[in-house]
């Protein structure tokens, strides 16, 4: 699997991506704003964030830490997008890093600290992932591909929703290269043409999952 | 998956921040009155809350359910950290049951306690 996500320019003329003064009186469109960019890339932040070595819970108190970034950033409270300093996806990969970094030291804090006990279950699954290319060596480039598997696995994750789990199985162990056409109908009782026929399926629903996403991060969608 | 919980107490901090004003950029509590009315406390070095926490501390009598003195939060290695103070109703984060002793606070936690449910927000800038 060699299909990477590119990141592209931001169109600055997405009136999402306009930075809003406090007290405009405009809570919808701020609201609409911080959802827009919770539903795109929610997944793909909790998926980073565990790339990262941080486990579900402190996942999760990343997705919460970036999304009151980008809350408070929209009510006029934090340094906000600013299209004249950069694109907006340079400032939400920038919030998105810094905050594993906290979130990593902090859980080292706690560590420290006397161990919180706390009831409420957590029935995150952890999504497989296909091999990528190998990342460059420099620091910057391996958190970028990380970032680049995350959006991946969110995409994936979109396709485990809008189909069986025996076509999903098919599907990931086909990218996983784990076994031939041949093999998974034999082993699912299917003629190789209604394996070709999953393996398309899921291929055209991840690819329209990583348009949108790709829409998304260039801040076209909605 | 992010969680639904997760959705609905960011849905909670954005309506709060609508009606807010401008905030300090210290670590603070933000909360809304019976009134609807939005009020924050800044943490400072250390906070206590509760229905009667004497002069240096965030007294809300009219709560029947805070005890006199509920939870404090104080600075701890470069984190605020929440502590219960053996409160009779408990002190809770993010969800009515998960009840906390101490608990290292992250940026955009609600704790709950008593009849409020308090923001807690910290740009980290201290970090």
């Amino acid at each position: 699997m060699r299909r990477r996500v590119r990141v592209a320019s931001v169109n600055a003329d997405d009136p999402l991506l306009e930075p809003v003064p406090y007290a405009s009186g405009a809570t919808t469109i701020w609201n609409d704003s911080w959802r827009h960019i919770y539903d795109h890339f929610g997944h793909a932040i909790l998926a980073y964030a565990r790339q990262r070595g941080l486990n579900d819970h402190s996942a999760e108190d990343v997705l919460q830490e970036v999304m009151t970034t980008v809350i408070r950033s929209q009510h006029g409270q934090e340094a906000a997008y600013d299209r004249g300093a950069g694109s907006f996806q340079a400032w939400l990969w920038g919030v998105i890093r810094n905050r594993v970094r906290s979130v990593r030291r902090k859980d080292r804090r706690e560590d420290a600290l006397s161990p919180v006990k706390t009831t409420g279950a957590d029935g995150e699954t952890r999504m497989q992932l296909p091999e990528l290319p190998q990342a460059p060596p420099d620091f910057e480039g391996r958190e970028e591909d990380q970032w680049q598997r995350a959006l991946l696995a969110a995409a994936l994750r979109k396709v485990q929703e809008r189909v069986t789990g025996e076509n999903y199985a098919i599907y990931t162990a086909l990218l996983e290269e784990k076994a031939t056409v041949g093999e998974l109908g034999r082993l699912h009782g299917k003629e190789p043409n209604a394996i070709h026929a999953v393996k398309h399926r899921c291929e055209k629903i991840l690819m329209s999952e990583l348009r949108a996403i790709r829409r998304a991060w260039e801040g076209r969608a909605k | 998956m992010p969680s639904d919980n997760l959705a609905r107490r960011l849905e909670f901090v954005a309506e709060l921040l609508a009606g807010a004003g401008p905030l300090p950029k210290e670590p603070l509590l933000l909360w809304r009155e019976t009134g609807q009315s939005t009020r924050h406390a800044v943490i400072g070095h250390e906070l206590a809350v509760g229905r009667n926490t004497g002069q240096r501390g965030l007294t809300l009598a009219e709560d029947k359910g805070l005890s006199r003195r509920h939870f404090l939060i104080r600075h701890a290695a470069g984190s605020c950290v929440l502590e219960d103070l053996k409160s009779h109703n408990g002190t809770a984060i993010n969800h009515p049951q998960q009840r906390v002793q101490q608990h290292v606070l992250r940026d955009g936690d609600l704790i709950l306690a008593g009849s409020h449910v308090f923001v807690f927000l910290d740009h980290g800038r201290q970090r």
